[in-house]
């Protein structure tokens, strides 16, 4: 191999040997603290909007099954920003509320945040004048859950849930009512 | 200074030394003037880019950048937390703290020596009979490397000196027991070393990295980074001698035993520590001594502007995304 061929040959793999070594080492936290990559995470919702500079809407009322406040608040800086809070089941430590809202601009939640369902039938619905989307489907676990999204001004707001969906419906509604 | 600012510091040099080392090895550079220039390059990522990066581009500290760009965000140790601390801010107090150990451990002795007054000239005039012999040989040496030859001062010291100081005007600094411990031939190289030193300037490289050492005490892979500028000083002066005077075995026996003098093995009694340190000294000692009994090998690749100019490239494209 001639020696200009060898040099750019050992600066790549230098250079490509470190990027991975750094891009592996990151990921590290992430794992540790079982966290999505790349997302900051926080113990409460004050926290999350005192670093993020955002207001985060919270649900004014909450089906029994649902162990508030949520145990963990996970913001996406996006763009858009995009903050999901994580509530587990009060009968089983096992995420069971998850409310993802971006904010600024209507957009999907990114999957680092709120993994894409599985979709055995997707509905409209109305929540208070807004319409809505309602998904059942299963999480890539095999859960059967059920996702509604709909738009509220600058906002899209997705709520994944893992108990029946009446109370999903009343949970967005009560969400909505006390919007402007 | 933002807490921030003082990881990427840590982590840009650390990132830049591991880069520069690991080329030096693949591409097998064995002269000491290049590698040179390749750790100061290292240097320059905590010392010049980063302000740089810091002032230019502002973007790389956003959240977006951090979340999407970063190829590693020491932010996002701090979702650990150790003792109530984020672990980010845990190893940085750690690196901070083994940084200032590293450059205390340096500083301090040169530094309490000079207070203490450790050494006193001798009166070593120019009728003095060492000093005269020490000129001639010197005189010799120094028309061969082609430079004027520089003053020799005698200091009365019971442990064996042979050095070169002064930045603007170097000096040639000598102790009889240097001068009696070694054979001429040893003598001969040793001093051709020491010219060498003179020749390069490297009395000034000492104070520059010395302040560069002060100004970045809380930085380890900084510490690091000089120190093997240190050990490359020492090679390129080696290389220099061994040229100049021909008699490599010579220059490596004078070195063994200056260097046997000086730093006598610890005796059991001492902290287990004292024994690493010299034993990481005495290895690397061993390593210059073979390195200059052995012929020099060919390099995997010639040094060339363009090779450090591709390491620069490589050492910023990666510091950008290293926040």
């Amino acid at each position: 191999m001639s020696n200009r061929a060898n040099a750019v040959l050992s600066w790549l793999l230098v250079t490509a040997g470190i990027a991975v070594a750094l891009k592996a080492a990151d990921r590290v936290p992430a794992l540790l603290a079982g966290a999505p990559h790349g997302a900051r995470s926080y113990q409460t919702v004050a926290e999350a909007e005192r670093d993020t500079g955002a207001r985060v809407w919270l649900p004014t009322a909450l089906p029994p099954s649902v162990d508030w406040p949520p145990f963990r608040v996970d913001a996406w800086p996006g763009p858009p920003l995009s903050v999901a809070l994580r509530a587990n089941g009060r009968s089983e430590p096992r995420e069971h509320l998850v409310i993802v809202q971006s904010i600024g601009v209507p957009a999907s939640p990114p999957a680092l945040l709120l993994e894409p369902l599985q979709a055995l039938l997707v509905t409209d619905v109305a929540v208070g004048a807004r319409r809505a989307v309602l998904t059942r489907g299963l999480e890539p676990g095999g859960r059967l859950v059920h996702d509604l999204a709909w738009d509220a001004g600058t906002r899209r707001l997705t709520l994944r849930y893992a108990g029946p969906v009446e109370e999903l419906l009343r949970l967005a509604a009560a969400f909505e009512r006390e919007r402007p | 200074m933002p807490l921030a600012f003082l990881s990427q510091s840590i982590l840009h040099a650390v990132v830049a030394a591991v880069f520069v080392e690991a080329l030096l090895r693949a591409w097998r550079i064995e002269d000491g003037a290049w590698r040179l220039r390749f750790r100061l390059l290292a240097l320059t990522a905590p010392i010049l880019w980063l302000p740089a990066l810091w002032v230019v581009a502002p973007i790389r500290r956003s959240p977006v950048f951090v979340a999407n760009w970063a190829l590693f965000a020491g932010e996002r140790w701090n979702q650990i937390e150790l003792a109530g601390m984020g672990l980010g801010h845990f190893s940085l107090l750690a690196a901070a703290g083994l940084g200032s150990a590293l450059f205390l451990r340096d500083a301090l002795p040169p530094l309490l020596d000079a207070v203490r007054g450790a050494t006193r000239p001798l009166a070593s005039g120019p009728w003095h009979p060492t000093t005269a012999g020490l000129r001639s040989l010197v005189a010799a040496r120094s028309s061969a490397l082609a430079i004027p030859p520089p003053d020799v001062r005698l200091v009365d010291t019971p442990t064996p000196v042979l050095l070169c100081e002064g930045a603007r005007d170097p000096v040639l600094v000598v102790s009889p027991p240097a001068i009696e411990r070694l054979g001429p031939d040893e003598l001969d190289a040793a001093i051709t070393h020491e010219l060498a030193h003179a020749k390069h300037r490297d009395p000034a490289w000492g104070y520059f990295l010395i302040a560069i050492r002060a100004a970045l005490f809380f930085n380890p892979a900084a510490q690091w980074i000089a120190r093997a500028m240190v050990d490359d000083i020492e090679r390129r002066a080696d290389q220099t001698a061994a040229a100049a005077s021909g008699h490599p075995e010579a220059l490596a026996r004078a070195i063994e035993k200056l260097s046997e003098a000086d730093h006598p093995p610890p005796l059991d009694g001492h902290a287990s520590f004292e024994r690493v340190f010299w034993r990481i000294r005495h290895e690397g000692l061993a390593r210059r001594c073979a390195r200059l009994r052995q012929a020099p090998g060919p390099g995997r690749v010639r040094a060339s502007h363009a090779l450090l100019a591709a390491a620069a490239l490589g050492i910023f494209g990666l510091v950008f995304f290293v926040v």
